[in-house]
C-alpha cells in the first residue's frame, strides 16, 4: 500500500502494508495499481492548469513529485491578495475532485513545509506577517515554520532520529542552537535546509514548461563592415536583452552573438559569465572584447543575441560602511569575466584534483566561468566566493593533501609531456647516478624511490613507471621515471 | 651644471617613488619566510609590491618560496592568480603546500603576449591577493605598468625571472636571488652520497636547502644572504638549524638593482 483514503485509514489500513494484510482488515477494499509515470503526467497537467495563477509553475524535485511550486511574485494583485489567491486555487482544485493543501511563504522550503506539516484544516496558510513580501527570518518570533516538526526540513531519517534522541523535535528548537555547532554535530545539510527555509540561501523555481528564449535580433539595410556600427547595433540589442532579463528576475550566465553575412557562414561568439549578469553596459564590454579579437571575413548583414543559460541574480544588500572584503565581492567575478573575454574560456581556469594515480590525469583545468553548476544551488557565498555544491571528482578540491594521502611527493613544475633523458646506473635498472638531458649533465647526489605507478589500462595505455626524486650535486631536485616496458628514462618534473 | 641638474632630477624622482610607496606600508603582508622577515621593515612586505625571484636555473626552489609567500599574502579572503604560460604548474603539489585551489585562478594563455596584459588586469583587481608568473623578458615600460597595477590593487606580484636579468633595471621592491644549496656542501651533510635510493617516507628526506640572497630591498639593507629549509611535505619554510650561523655575506649595499 502506498496511499489510502481517509475511509480506508479509519478502517485500519496504513501505507506500507501488503495488499493481503490490507484486504484482511478491509474486505471491500478498492485497489488501484500504482502508476508513477501516470501520476507525474497528471501532475504536469495540473501544473499547466495552475499557470492561470502564476506564469512560473514548477514540479517538486525527486523521483515521485507530489507538489507544485508557484512563484506568485506580483500575481497577488490580480486576485485581491495572496490569501484569496491561495483559497481560490484550493476551491477550484476541490471542485475538480482533488484533495489539496496549499501554503504561501517567502521561500520554497517554507511553503513546502507549511503545506505538508501545518494544520491545514483551515485551508490555505501563510507565514507572511508583513505586507512587504520579504521572506521570514530565522529569528522572527512569530514565524510559523518554527513550530513545525523537524521532518518538515526534508532531512534523512537517521538525522531526524539523532535530533529526536536529543529531544529536538521542532524547527524552533534547532534554530536556537549555536549555528556552528549544528553543522559540526548534525551535518552541513541541516544548516543548508534551515538557510533555504529562512531565505538565507537563494533558490529559484525551475518552470515545468521552459520560457521562450531570451533573444533579440536585427538586420541591416545594407551590409555593414565598420566595427563601430556593429557595436552600436549590439548596444541596442543588449538593452532589449537587459529588459527581458529584468522582467524575469534573472541574469545571463552565457551570451551568444551571431553575426550573419551574405555568403559566408554565420559567425558565433560566446561570452560566459562567472556570475549571472544583465547590465547591457557590462555585457557589451565583454562582447566588444571578444569582437576585437575576431577578424570579420565579410560585411555583416544581421545580428542576433541569445541568452542560452539564465540564472537567478542574488540580490545583495549594500553596507553603509563597507568592510575590507567588500570590493572582492564584485571584483572577482568581473575579473574572471574580463580575463575570459580577453584570453578565451579555456585559458582562465580553476584546477580540480582528480583521484587518478597517473600524474597527467591527477588534475583537471576547468574554465573558470563554467566551473560552477547552473543549478538552483547558490553560486556565491556571502564573501563573494563561489560555493561548490557538488564536486564531481572523488577528492575534495582544495583539500590539503599529504604524503600519506592519495598522492606521493609531487613537484610544482611538471612538463606537459615527459622528456626523454639518459641515465647511468651501477647496475641495469638501478638507482640513477648521472642523468643527461641534451647537453646538460647532472651528477646525482641523492635519490628517493622508487614509487611504482601501474595504471591506465582502461584508457588503452598500460602505464608502468618507477618514479624517483633525485637531488643533483647542484642541489636541484628532479622528478624522473623509468618506463618499465622498455627501460627508458624520462624527466617529468622539477621541484622548483 | 647640466650633470648636477640631471642628478637632482633623478634624486627627486627616486624620492617621489619612495613617497608613493610609503603609504602602502600601512597595508602590509606578513611573510612566511623567516630570515626575510628580519630584514624587511616590521617583518612585512608592503601591499602592492613586486617581488622578483631570480634563479640561475630551474629547480632552485623559487616557485615553492613564492607560493608559500603568496599563500600568506592571500590570507583567507583573497585570490591567488597563477600565470602559467609554460603550462607546467602542477596543482596537486600546490595543494600539498597549502594552497586553496578554490581560491587559485590558473591562467594559461595561448600566447605569451597576452600573459602580461592578463597579469596587469589581475593585479588591478582588489580581490587578488597575489600573482605568480614567470616573465623572462620584461621591458621598463611594461614593468612600470605592473608596478602601478600592483599599487592600485594592493596585491603582491611574484615574478620568476632568470638570474641573467640581474643587471637589468627593475621596478621590483624586492629582488631575491635563489640558489639551491647542495647537501654535500654543508659540513654536517645529512646523508652520505649513496648508490642506493632512500625509500619514500623517511623523515630526513623531506627538507631541502635554499640560499636566498637579498639583491635589493628598497628601504632596507641589501646584500644579506641566508639559508632556509623548505619542507615540501608541510609547506613550511624555516631557517636552517644547522646553518643558523650562516654568515652574512659582506656584500656592499647596493642602492638599487
Amino acid at each position: 500500500m502506498i496511499h489510502c483514503s481517509a475511509r480506508a485509514a479509519q478502517a485500519g489500513v496504513r501505507p506500507g502494508m501488503t495488499l493481503a494484510e490490507a484486504r484482511t482488515i478491509a474486505t471491500h477494499l478498492l485497489v488501484e495499481e500504482d502508476e508513477p509515470a501516470a501520476d507525474i503526467q497528471a501532475l504536469r497537467q495540473l501544473a499547466t492548469w495552475a499557470e492561470r495563477y502564476s506564469p512560473i509553475v514548477a514540479l517538486e524535485e525527486g523521483p515521485r513529485p507530489e507538489s507544485l511550486f508557484l512563484d506568485i511574485t506580483g500575481c497577488a494583485a490580480c486576485f485581491h491578495g495572496e490569501d484569496r489567491l491561495g483559497q481560490q486555487a484550493l476551491d477550484e482544485l476541490r471542485a475538480q475532485g482533488w484533495h489539496a493543501r496549499s501554503a504561501i511563504a517567502g521561500t520554497m522550503n517554507a511553503a513546502w513545509a507549511l503545506a505538508h506539516y501545518q494544520d491545514w484544516r483551515a485551508g490555505s496558510v501563510s507565514d507572511r506577517r508583513n505586507s512587504d513580501g520579504l521572506p521570514p527570518v530565522a529569528n522572527a518570533p512569530g514565524s510559523p515554520c518554527k513550530s513545525l516538526p523537524i521532518a518538515a526540513l526534508r532531512l534523512p531519517d537517521e538525522t531526524i532520529q539523532i535530533l529526536a534522541d536529543l529531544g529536538i523535535e521542532r524547527i524552533g528548537q534547532l534554530v536556537e542552537l549555536p549555528r556552528p555547532s549544528i553543522a559540526d554535530r548534525f551535518g552541513a545539510l541541516v544548516v543548508e535546509r534551515l538557510d533555504q527555509m529562512f531565505g538565507q540561501l537563494p533558490e529559484s523555481i525551475v518552470p515545468h514548461r521552459s520560457l521562450p528564449d531570451v533573444e533579440a535580433s536585427c538586420s541591416f539595410e545594407y551590409p555593414v563592415e565598420r566595427h563601430e556600427a556593429v557595436c552600436r547595433a549590439l548596444e541596442k540589442l543588449l538593452e532589449q536583452i537587459e529588459e527581458m532579463l529584468q522582467k524575469r528576475h534573472v541574469g545571463a550566465r552565457c551570451l551568444e552573438c551571431w553575426l550573419y553575412h551574405e555568403t559566408a557562414a554565420p559567425l558565433r561568439i560566446e561570452v560566459g559569465l562567472f556570475r549571472p549578469g544583465r547590465a547591457a553596459r557590462y555585457l557589451g564590454k565583454l562582447l566588444r572584447t571578444r569582437l576585437e579579437q575576431i577578424r570579420l571575413e565579410e560585411a555583416v548583414t544581421g545580428l542576433r543575441l541569445r541568452v542560452p543559460i539564465v540564472e537567478t541574480i542574488a540580490e545583495h544588500q549594500l553596507d553603509l560602511f563597507e568592510s575590507d572584503e567588500a570590493p572582492s565581492v564584485h571584483a572577482l567575478p568581473a575579473l574572471i569575466d574580463q580575463l575570459t573575454s580577453h584570453l578565451g574560456r579555456d585559458a582562465v581556469t580553476f584546477a580540480t584534483l582528480v583521484a587518478d594515480h597517473q600524474p597527467e590525469y591527477a588534475c583537471r583545468f576547468e574554465p573558470a566561468v563554467f566551473s560552477y553548476p547552473f543549478s538552483r544551488e547558490p553560486t556565491a557565498s556571502a564573501d563573494g566566493m563561489p560555493r561548490r555544491p557538488g564536486i564531481p571528482p572523488t577528492l575534495a578540491v582544495g583539500s590539503r593533501l599529504n604524503s600519506g594521502g592519495y598522492f606521493g611527493r609531487r613537484p610544482l613544475r611538471v612538463l606537459p609531456a615527459p622528456a626523454p633523458i639518459e641515465v647511468m646506473s651501477v647496475i641495469p635498472g638501478g638507482a640513477p647516478l648521472v642523468i643527461r638531458r641534451g647537453a646538460e649533465k647532472h651528477a646525482v647526489e641523492r635519490s628517493w624511490g622508487p614509487e611504482r605507478i601501474e595504471t591506465g589500462w582502461w584508457r588503452g595505455q598500460d602505464i608502468q613507471r618507477d618514479y624517483y626524486v633525485i637531488e643533483t650535486e647542484e642541489g636541484t631536485r628532479f622528478w624522473i621515471f623509468r618506463r618499465l616496458d622498455d627501460g627508458r628514462w624520462f624527466l617529468h618534473g622539477c621541484f622548483d | 651644471m647640466k650633470r648636477d641638474f640631471l642628478l637632482r632630477d633623478l634624486a627627486q624622482r627616486i624620492h617621489d617613488i619612495e613617497i608613493e610607496e610609503h603609504h602602502l606600508h600601512q597595508a602590509a603582508n606578513p611573510l612566511a619566510v623567516p630570515g626575510l622577515e628580519e630584514v624587511l621593515p616590521d617583518g612585512q612586505l608592503p601591499a602592492g609590491a613586486i617581488v622578483e625571484f631570480l634563479s640561475a636555473h630551474e629547480g632552485a626552489g623559487a616557485w615553492t618560496l613564492a607560493l608559500i609567500m603568496a599563500r600568506q599574502a592571500c590570507g583567507e579572503h583573497k585570490v591567488l592568480v597563477v600565470h602559467d604560460g609554460q603550462k607546467c604548474f602542477y596543482p596537486p603539489a600546490a595543494s600539498q603546500l597549502g594552497i586553496d585551489l578554490r581560491r587559485a585562478i590558473v591562467i594559461r594563455p595561448h600566447r605569451q603576449a597576452q600573459a602580461l596584459a592578463a597579469l596587469v588586469q589581475s593585479l588591478r583587481c582588489p580581490a587578488v591577493g597575489a600573482t605568480i608568473g614567470a616573465f623572462d623578458g620584461l621591458a621598463a615600460v611594461p614593468f612600470r605598468r605592473l608596478q602601478l597595477a600592483a599599487e592600485t590593487g594592493g596585491g603582491i606580484s611574484f615574478l620568476m625571472r632568470p638570474a641573467s636579468v640581474l643587471r637589468q633595471p627593475s621596478f621590483a621592491a624586492v629582488r631575491l636571488l635563489v640558489t639551491p644549496w647542495r647537501a654535500g656542501s654543508v659540513s654536517d651533510r645529512r646523508t652520505p652520497r649513496s648508490n642506493t635510493p632512500v625509500a619514500y617516507g623517511s623523515p630526513l628526506n623531506d627538507v631541502r636547502c635554499v640560499r636566498i640572497e637579498i639583491v635589493r630591498f628598497r628601504g632596507a639593507k641589501a646584500g644579506r644572504s641566508f639559508l632556509v629549509e623548505i619542507d615540501d611535505e608541510k609547506g613550511d619554510v624555516h631557517l636552517s638549524a644547522r646553518l643558523a650561523a650562516a654568515k652574512t655575506l659582506a656584500r656592499s649595499a647596493r642602492a638599487s638593482g
